[in-house]
């Protein structure tokens, strides 16, 4: 613990929080893209002029990477290498790059699968669409708060 | 702005006129035919009418529509006129038609010259496929010298074959010198699946030889047809593939001879589609040995028009009613221009029960003002007007595509409003500041507070609409029960919970808070007493109508599901201003560090805006479906479908 608190400085405790704020989020949405993608080619095997309606599907579970990056960017913009950044805000910071990256990890991961059964409800029904989009966004909202909250967390530093 | 009133058609006419009133109103295009054939199942019309079908007829029809789609789908791959990038289909003119059609028999020659070439080129593809395979399968033996047909000489035998790769061919080449010192045995090659043997021996020994070579998985290996020696056959099947190569050029060619008629086979196409869509209606109709009976649906303004000119046009007899109240009938909507551009959205949810009004009109301004609220860019909304206006002028587009292109023009100049309420333009933060409300990113709690409000702006709208559903289905005492004691709930809930909103004082709120307390405790007490009212015993009734309480937490998490308005908006706004920081890093101080940086940042800019403007589509989207519909809409209606000409390619001018 001690090694923790004292070697390491707050710009470091700030650089981890980045690497998992995107890292962890990339892994997910990779996962989750990954699975749709591969339910896609699938699809496209049979029927070929389904490709905007897969795309659109496959693309859903990329959000996760977006929000890490995104958060991971903004807790660079707070680290200054050489300067001093407190031990307390170097922590804050590390904190602050958690929610986005695991609950992305997560809801990367199963939003991706959603999307893959979504996109064999549309190989069968074309005209669902809509609800196949719907069912994958509702994984989409543990994703949007997480972010919102590793935002706000990075507002208090 | 509403669901159109349908009215019911009914036309007794006589077998003789059938063609032309059906192709009449087909041509008029405003009738919906419905398939009366459920008529047949009483014995009263059982022994009067028959059904009137041909499917024979149908699917010579399909049949005939099928090989003209190859055909012109081969010709299109030769057709190399510029296509527009959005194709509207052509007009033709009815003297131009009419020549054409009078020509049908040269183009049915076309058209099975261009199958007949069409069979070729499969036939080609697939002796090539066969020939190369060949090659694949010589390959292997290509360092064998001895010609292929030489099965031995007097005595002795020549042949080949192979053994699985695991097989250790050192060890079966001692073996079989050991066991039959009068063989040869020699390895041709290896790969990973096999070894590939050349075996030389005395044919009397053969027996002793194929025990020692069963032991490794021997098998033989013949080419019957083949002579001579491997690099010969190579040589040969190669040039043999050449030859078929040229030959399906040469097909290809014949084909691309024919890229002028695809016109004139686009229009036959067409004929023969409305041809088929004619006779295909005769299923729904009823007949008799003189005459026939069509039931239908049209649009109540158009009725009179149509009974009074096809009752003029022939000898028949039309009859219009106005459905009952409890009556179904097929959609049609009729909105205003904003209104309709949202109309494909409700529709992929569902299409509106003839019951309740259409939504599309109060869709429309939150869809619309959630997806810029989302975008949040100013300078991306520009380029959303501006790139859709510029198409909506420039070129001609079909129904469904110039209604997306409107909604973009919509939603752009949502964004742009947006933009400049929040300063968000290309994500530019010397700009920030000149935002007419508050900066976005500089003040994200203020914005998550208006997110919920916004939220609860839209919720209590749908709560409206159910409102104004439910009276206008004479219900009147369930707008008080369903709505405005939900409407006193909510309110009270929301006021109750002002303080623990990010950026709202307290202090100053306390008084709404004490209010809100109050009215959260007058609604609960209303629904716990009215929400079970179908239910007969008084214990029951009180215990659902607690339940019911239960969806406060529902309305809770519906708020909070506004937040992503927040989120996507603050997305947009951070990814630019990144893509502008990572362009700049290099600095502009040479020619090729400027193109480098316009390069960045306009490949950054279009990914930001691609990933962010689908996110602000699928998310107010999903807003309405199911914050919003959810509060009120049930849907379930089935389109309107009119009889009418229903073309591929053309546009027939009368």
């Amino acid at each position: 613990m001690e090694f923790l608190f004292q070697t390491l400085n707050g710009n470091i405790w700030a650089m981890f929080g980045a690497a998992i704020a995107f890292f962890v989020a990339g892994m997910g949405s990779s996962k989750g893209v990954g699975i749709a993608g591969q339910a896609g080619t699938g699809v496209l095997t049979e029927d070929p002029g389904k490709f905007v309606p897969v795309m659109i599907l496959e693309a859903i579970a990329s959000t996760q990477a977006i929000y890490g990056f995104v958060i991971a960017f903004l807790i660079l913009g707070n680290v200054n290498i050489g300067g001093d950044l407190s031990l307390e805000s170097g922590l804050f910071l590390f904190a602050a790059g958690i929610p986005v990256g695991l609950t992305g990890l997560m809801s990367g991961i199963y939003q991706g699968k959603v999307a893959a059964s979504g996109i064999n409800m549309i190989a069968k029904r074309p005209e669902s669409m809509g609800r196949a989009i719907t069912l994958a966004l509702m994984v989409e909202m543990f994703a949007i708060l997480a972010f919102i909250i590793s935002f706000l967390m990075l507002g208090k530093v | 702005m509403a669901i159109v009133k349908m009215n019911k058609l009914s036309l007794i006419g006589l077998e003789s006129d059938k063609e032309r009133i059906l192709d009449n109103l087909m041509k008029m295009g405003v009738v919906e035919v419905t398939n009366i054939s459920e008529k047949m199942s009483s014995d009263d019309w059982n022994e009067l009418v028959v059904k009137d079908e041909n499917h024979e007829e149908i699917s010579h029809l399909n049949s005939q529509i099928e090989k003209i789609s190859s055909a012109i789908e081969y010709l299109s791959r030769f057709d190399k006129r510029k296509k527009g990038l959005f194709a509207a289909k052509r007009n033709v003119s009815m003297n131009d038609y009419s020549m054409i059609i009078k020509n049908h028999n040269k183009l049915w020659e076309v058209i099975s010259e261009i199958l007949k070439y069409d069979e070729m080129l499969t036939n080609l593809k697939s002796e090539i496929n066969k020939n190369t395979n060949l090659i694949l399968s010589l390959e292997p033996w290509k360092d064998l010298s001895l010609p292929l047909d030489m099965s031995g000489t007097k005595n002795t035998t020549v042949s080949i074959g192979v053994v699985p790769e695991i097989a250790d061919t050192n060890n079966l080449n001692e073996n079989l010198t050991k066991e039959v010192p009068e063989s040869y045995c020699e390895v041709i090659s290896e790969d990973r699946e096999q070894s590939y043997l050349l075996l030389i021996y005395l044919s009397s020994k053969e027996e002793d030889v194929m025990k020692v070579l069963k032991q490794y998985g021997f098998s033989k290996t013949s080419f019957k047809d083949l002579s001579g020696t491997i690099n010969e056959n190579i040589a040969k099947i190669s040039e043999n593939i050449e030859n078929f190569k040229d030959s399906i050029s040469s097909v290809e060619n014949q084909i691309a001879s024919f890229v002028n008629y695809k016109d004139d086979l686009e229009v036959l196409h067409d004929h023969i589609l409305v041809e088929r869509d004619r006779k295909k209606i005769s299923s729904n109709i009823l007949k008799t040995q003189k005459s026939f009976i069509l039931e239908g649906w049209i649009p109540e303004n158009s009725s009179k028009t149509v009974k009074d000119y096809i009752e003029k046009s022939c000898d028949c007899l039309v009859e219009i009613i106005e459905p009952s109240d409890d009556e179904e009938y097929p959609i049609l909507l009729v909105n205003n221009d904003i209104s309709r551009s949202v109309e494909p959205i409700t529709q992929m949810y569902s299409l509106p029960n003839t019951k309740e009004i259409d939504p599309n009109a109060i869709t429309a301004p939150f869809f619309i003002l959630f997806f810029g609220l989302m975008l949040s860019d100013g300078g991306y909304g520009i380029i959303m007007a501006a790139l859709s206006g510029f198409i909506l002028l420039k070129f001609k587009l079909e129904e469904g595509t110039k209604k997306f292109m409107k909604l973009i023009l919509y939603c752009g100049f949502s964004t742009m409003f947006w933009g400049a309420l929040l300063g968000g333009w290309f994500g530019i933060e010397a700009l920030a500041d000149t935002a007419l409300w508050f900066n976005l990113v500089s003040d994200p709690e203020r914005m998550l507070s208006f997110s919920l409000l916004f939220g609860i702006i839209h919720m209590f709208v749908g709560l409206g609409v159910k409102g104004i559903n439910l009276y206008r289905q004479k219900k009147y005492v369930d707008v008080i029960y369903d709505v405005v004691f939900w409407y006193v709930l909510f309110t009270g809930f929301a006021l109750f919970l002002l303080p623990f909103v990010p950026k709202v004082d307290a202090e100053a709120v306390s008084g709404l808070v004490e209010a809100g307390k109050y009215l959260l405790i007058a609604g609960a007490v209303l629904l716990i007493l009215s929400q079970g009212r179908q239910k007969k015993n008084i214990i029951l009734r009180l215990f659902s109508g607690a339940a019911s309480l239960y969806d406060l937490i529902g309305f809770m998490s519906d708020v909070l599901s506004y937040s992503r308005l927040l989120a996507l908006g603050l997305a947009t706004s951070v990814i630019s201003s990144i893509v502008n920081t990572m362009g700049l890093m290099l600095g502009l101080d040479n020619v090729i560090k400027v193109i480098f940086v316009s390069v960045i940042l306009i490949f950054g800019h279009l990914f930001n805006f691609a990933i962010n403007a689908l996110g602000a589509y699928v998310h107010s989207s999903r807003l309405q479906y199911i914050e919003f519909f959810g509060k009120f809409y049930k849907g379930g209606g089935t389109a309107f479908e009119p009889f009418k000409v229903n073309t591929k390619y053309i546009n027939l001018k009368y």
